[in-house]
């Protein structure tokens, strides 16, 4: 204590420099921070300006660089945008016009009237509106059933160019047996006559082999007029087919031959059934709700359709509300603000009303702004795409007996016939080789799958609107205008 | 001992306290000497912490930087400039090839050890089976037609002569003969549809010279035209694909095979009317009677060859301006009729194709693409090697690929397997075709000349015109030589003297006139040896020469007169 007595002068001086110096920090510290924090701002500049001289510069077209963002650069970027823009605007002029190909020609230019084409043969005065002309409509019934005719029967037919045929049936065969025994010399058969079972025997598994192997040597495909989807008026002599008829059947027609070509294109150069890579072909279906993969289809299931479509013929925007949360009422897809009725009937004859318009209208109709219809309604099916403004969806199943190292090349030749073809889902399901040649059907000498395809199928309303009736066009929502004109376009059903 | 009585705290506080303010003095000095307490660390640099001071100098450091690196963009702006992707292209490509190669060309599948049996079990063609050979059907409706033009396609133009054969290939009797015909046996087929190929590879001609006691002589093949040479294939030993790739060659030069393209033509001369009017010609010398060698039937009338030398100017000239001024006018028709044609033919290519104009396809000479539409196709054939004046008839068949060529299953003739080409029998000869003489030479003096010349009216077909020269000639010299005759400039369209060889072949053995003196009669001699006899009585009354002396009137070619007397060349 005596010590602290005696420097008492000392340890408060000092107390009193150490409590001096701790409230100095406090401004000094703070002085500094600021100092530090300016500097810090100051040099952020440092490294703008490094980062400047450093940018990555990716441009379309030209050689990636890094340094610093000239106007010469961004003239540049602008000049390649615009130049794609452009290409943007001709690819889909493009699309557009190579989505018509093979189905409606432009005779007399783009904005002439257009004439769509049934298997490459022009149907004009049909659609969008036929004139009612009796020997006209005749002639178009009598075309589209020449489609669906045998190979024997019309040449350039569906089953003509896919060199199809069917195994003899049991009836045929048992006819053929018949008649080869009535040539043989019975006489002879009498004297042996232990031996006649034995021996018809042997000669009906002889002509039975016979006949169902020179089927499959003589054709590429098995495949009959049942595999095809007709529209009802066909079925009937005295049906006059209505404009939605006419282009019920068109649209059908169109999907069906490509795929006719696409199934030749891949069976290209084999020498019979048991070369070709689509052996055998079950069904081609066109429709909006049309489902691949139902049922089991077996080799023998040549006794009719087995898919039957549901729905109309186009995907409409509110076809999947069940799943899509839309806005109820809101309907300013239509002109006009009427209701559009819903696009779910079946060519098979399903027609829910008087106008050949199936079902009724679902409450909700979204938008084309809406999400489902602009972002893509992905409750349909994985791309999403309903009709809109500018085009229409349907869906076309297939089912086959294919080898599966050519199911790709199928596909690839679907592609290749039409811009529009998208492959939505294929279901593939084992065959019984041994089970088919029971029934007469023979594969070859490689495996063979069951495979179910569906394909949606895109079709632009600049040129499809054009062939489509009034009532079609109507509930879509589709106005024609020519460019510059203000009033719509005639169609084909004016002469030019 | 009082010092023992204090703690230690106390004993050493001064040095305690020494040794805290040495060392706050020491971190002192160190954070404000040794160590800058207001350095900041450069963002996104490795160099270590900034003091104040040197703030500024790394700003203006890395704004000179950024004003060097702008600098240096803008110098190899203008260097690095790419080409803009052309999309389009791409999306044509995406939708020639949609999926990749890789995907779609994958190998077959084949069935495991265990379903081995299978493959024969389920060979789509039985073994016990035959089938049948196909048999190419014979030509028919075989049709000769002779002409002669100038082709134009040439490098100079050129007189032809040809015989255009026409004949039909039944198309429909080779598909059923393809599919075994109606005569199978009850172990045969017809062949497999993969089988029944049509590939032409060559058609063939032969012909019959008429001999001058009046048979047919031997069967000659004849070398037709073709003016691009056909495709060469030897299939023997080929491998499948080499035999894919000669089929697919034919395929695609079938038009150029059964209907090959010929010369391009000149026009007829006939078209460019009027023609100028003949030249008078010069009056050969009299005879040793005092009279003109010329018959008198063919004394040119009085004023016909006033005009002058043709292209001398004059009337002469305005002849040449007209013709030439004609001719244009003809060439410029022509093309337009051609580019009318070729917008006609766009057109309707445009309407098939969708408004969309594409390559038209190589089988030109073929009507129609697809031969499985067709019931009969022309062939066409061209001999530009018959002699005019001689008389043929000809023969044509066709050569076709074999489609049992290496055929691997059984056949009715198994020899046919080996056979790469399928030859048709040869077709019901033509009637006779007589080519067109193109040269004639008439004796027109009924005298001898001076030196025992007799005088020689040649005609010779050149240039789509008769030309005409006359010339004296005596014992022992060939009948006619080279002359200059007036023709129209392909190029120009004007009159020009030009060359024309009007070498006939023939040889004048002797000459002598009769008792009277009022006819000539001479021994001619013809390339082949033989010798004939000539009067200019019988060659004065020949209708022939009365016609071409009519034509070249009309075409206003007049002969170019010799004197007698001088030797020749």
């Amino acid at each position: 204590m005596n010590f602290i007595k005696n420097n008492l002068l000392m340890i408060i001086l000092s107390l009193v420099v150490v409590v001096v110096l701790v409230l100095l920090e406090y401004p000094l510290a703070g002085w500094s921070s600021r100092l530090r924090r300016e500097m810090s701002t100051s040099l952020s500049t440092v490294g703008v300006a490094r980062s400047l001289s450093q940018q990555s510069i990716h441009i379309p077209g030209q050689p990636s660089s890094v340094g610093p963002i000239i106007p010469e650069i961004i003239n540049r970027k602008q000049q390649v945008q615009k130049l794609m823009q452009d290409q943007a605007r001709e690819i889909k002029a493009y699309a557009v016009d190579i989505n018509s190909r093979g189905r409606v020609v432009f005779p007399y230019g783009p904005k002439g009237p257009v004439i769509p084409l049934l298997a490459g043969v022009r149907e004009p005065y049909l659609l969008p509106r036929s004139n009612h002309n009796l020997v006209r409509l005749a002639n178009f019934k009598r075309d589209y059933q020449r489609l669906f005719d045998s190979a024997r029967r019309n040449p350039r037919g569906w089953l003509a160019q896919l060199h199809a045929a069917m195994p003899p049936s049991e009836g045929q065969i048992k006819r053929m047996i018949r008649r080869r025994l009535s040539q043989i010399h019975f006489g002879l058969v009498h004297r042996h006559s232990g031996k006649l079972a034995a021996e018809e025997s042997r000669i009906a598994r002889q002509l039975t082999r016979q006949a169902i192997f020179q089927a499959a040597a003589r054709c590429r495909i098995y495949a009959g007029r049942f595999c095809f989807q007709e529209r009802n008026f066909v079925q009937s002599t005295n049906a006059v087919p209505s404009s939605l008829d006419i282009y019920n059947a068109f649209v059908d027609s169109w999907l069906q031959s490509d795929v006719v070509h696409a199934i030749v294109l891949t069976n290209h150069g084999s020498r019979d059934v048991a070369e070709s890579a689509i052996k055998q072909l079950f069904y081609i279906r066109v429709g909006a709700n049309v489902k691949p993969g139902r049922g089991t289809l077996t080799a023998a299931s040549h006794l009719g359709p087995v898919m039957t479509p549901r729905g109309g013929l186009f995907l409409s925007a509110g076809a999947a509300t069940s799943v899509q949360n839309v806005q109820p009422g809101y309907n300013s897809y239509q002109p006009g603000g009427l209701m559009p009725p819903y696009n779910g009937g079946g060519p098979n004859g399903q027609m829910g009303n008087q106008n050949g318009y199936p079902g009724p209208l679902p409450s909700a109709y979204p938008a084309p702004s809406s999400p489902a219809a602009a972002g893509g309604n992905y409750g349909v099916d994985m791309t999403g795409h309903v009709g809109s403004r500018d085009y229409q969806v349907t869906h076309v199943v297939v089912g086959v007996i294919i080898a599966p190292s050519k199911i790709n090349a199928f596909i690839n030749n679907m592609y290749r016939q039409n811009n529009g073809y998208t492959l939505l889902n294929v279901q593939i399901r084992t065959v019984d080789p041994i089970d088919a040649i029971t029934h007469g059907y023979i594969y070859g000498a490689v495996p063979a799958v069951q495979a179910d395809f569906l394909f949606e199928d895109i079709m632009f309303n600049q040129w499809n609107g054009r062939v489509m009736p009034a009532a079609y066009r109507q509930r879509f929502g589709i106005v024609l205008q020519q460019a510059g004109q203000g009033h719509p376009f005639a169609g084909n059903g004016v002469a030019p | 001992m009082k010092m023992k009585n204090i703690n230690p705290l106390e004993r050493h506080i001064e040095k305690i306290v020494a040794a805290v303010v040495v060392l706050l003095v020491a971190w002192l000095c160190y954070r404000t000497i040794l160590q800058d307490p207001n350095a900041v660390v450069l963002p996104g640099s490795m160099e270590g912490r900034v003091s104040p001071g040197r703030v500024g100098e790394k700003i203006n450091k890395a704004v000179n930087a950024l004003r060097v690196s702008v600098k240096n963009a803008e110098q190899s702006a203008n260097v690095q400039r790419g080409v803009i992707p052309d999309y389009k292209q791409m999306y044509k490509f995406l939708q020639v090839h949609p999926l990749a190669l890789s995907l779609t060309q994958l190998p077959a599948i084949a069935f495991g050890p265990i379903n081995q049996p299978l493959q024969t079990t389920i060979n789509p063609v039985a073994k016990n089976w035959v089938f049948h050979v196909p048999s190419v059907p014979r030509l028919t409706d075989l049709k000769a037609v002779q002409g002669r033009g100038v082709a134009t396609d040439t490098p100079v133009p050129e007189d032809i002569h040809w015989v255009e054969l026409k004949a039909d290939f039944s198309v429909a009797r080779w598909h059923k003969s393809l599919a075994g015909g109606s005569h199978l046996k009850a172990d045969e087929s017809g062949l497999p549809r993969s089988y029944r190929r049509t590939t032409f590879y060559r058609v063939q001609v032969r012909r019959q010279q008429r001999l001058p006691g009046g048979h047919w002589g031997p069967w000659v093949l004849v070398k037709g035209t073709y003016l691009q040479p056909l495709p060469q294939v030897n299939l023997s030993g080929a491998t499948p694909a080499q035999v894919a790739a000669a089929l697919g060659l034919l395929d695609q030069a079938q038009g150029q095979i059964i209907t090959p393209a010929f010369h391009t033509l000149e026009a007829p001369r006939h078209l460019i009317a009027p023609a100028n009017q003949p030249q008078p010609p010069v009056a050969p010398p009299q005879g040793p009677g005092g009279m003109p060698p010329f018959r008198p039937g063919f004394l040119p009338p009085p004023g016909a060859f006033n005009n002058g030398p043709a292209g001398a100017g004059g009337a002469g000239a305005a002849m040449a301006r007209m013709l030439r001024r004609q001719r244009l006018q003809q060439l410029q028709l022509q093309q337009q009729m051609q580019q009318q044609q070729m917008q006609q033919m766009q057109q309707q290519q445009m309407q098939q194709n969708n408004g969309l104009l594409q390559v038209p396809s190589q089988g030109v000479g073929v009507p129609g693409s697809n031969i499985a539409e067709l019931t009969t196709m022309p062939v066409i054939f061209y001999d530009q090697t018959a002699v005019p004046g001689e008389r043929y008839r000809y023969e044509m068949r066709v050569i076709l690929y074999n489609p049992v060529f290496e055929f691997p299953y059984h056949l009715t003739d198994p020899a046919a397997k080996s056979q790469p080409w399928l030859v048709s029998p040869w077709s019901k000869p033509t009637k006779s075709v007589k080519i067109h003489q193109s040269e004639y030479f008439f004796l027109v003096s009924s005298q001898l000349g001076s030196q025992g010349q007799a005088s020689f009216r040649i005609f010779k077909w050149v240039q789509n015109v008769w030309t005409v020269a006359d010339e004296w000639v005596a014992p022992g010299q060939a009948i006619g030589n080279i002359q200059q005759v007036p023709l129209v400039n392909n190029v120009t369209g004007a009159l020009q003297n030009q060359s024309v060889d009007f070498s006939t072949g023939c040889t004048l053995v002797d000459a002598q006139e009769n008792a009277a003196g009022s006819s000539l009669t001479i021994v001619v001699e013809h390339p082949n040896g033989r010798l004939s006899l000539r009067t200019s009585a019988w060659d004065a009354l020949n209708p022939e020469q009365r016609r071409l002396n009519a034509r070249v009137t009309q075409t206003g070619i007049a002969p170019t007169p010799v004197v007698p007397g001088v030797p020749k060349p």
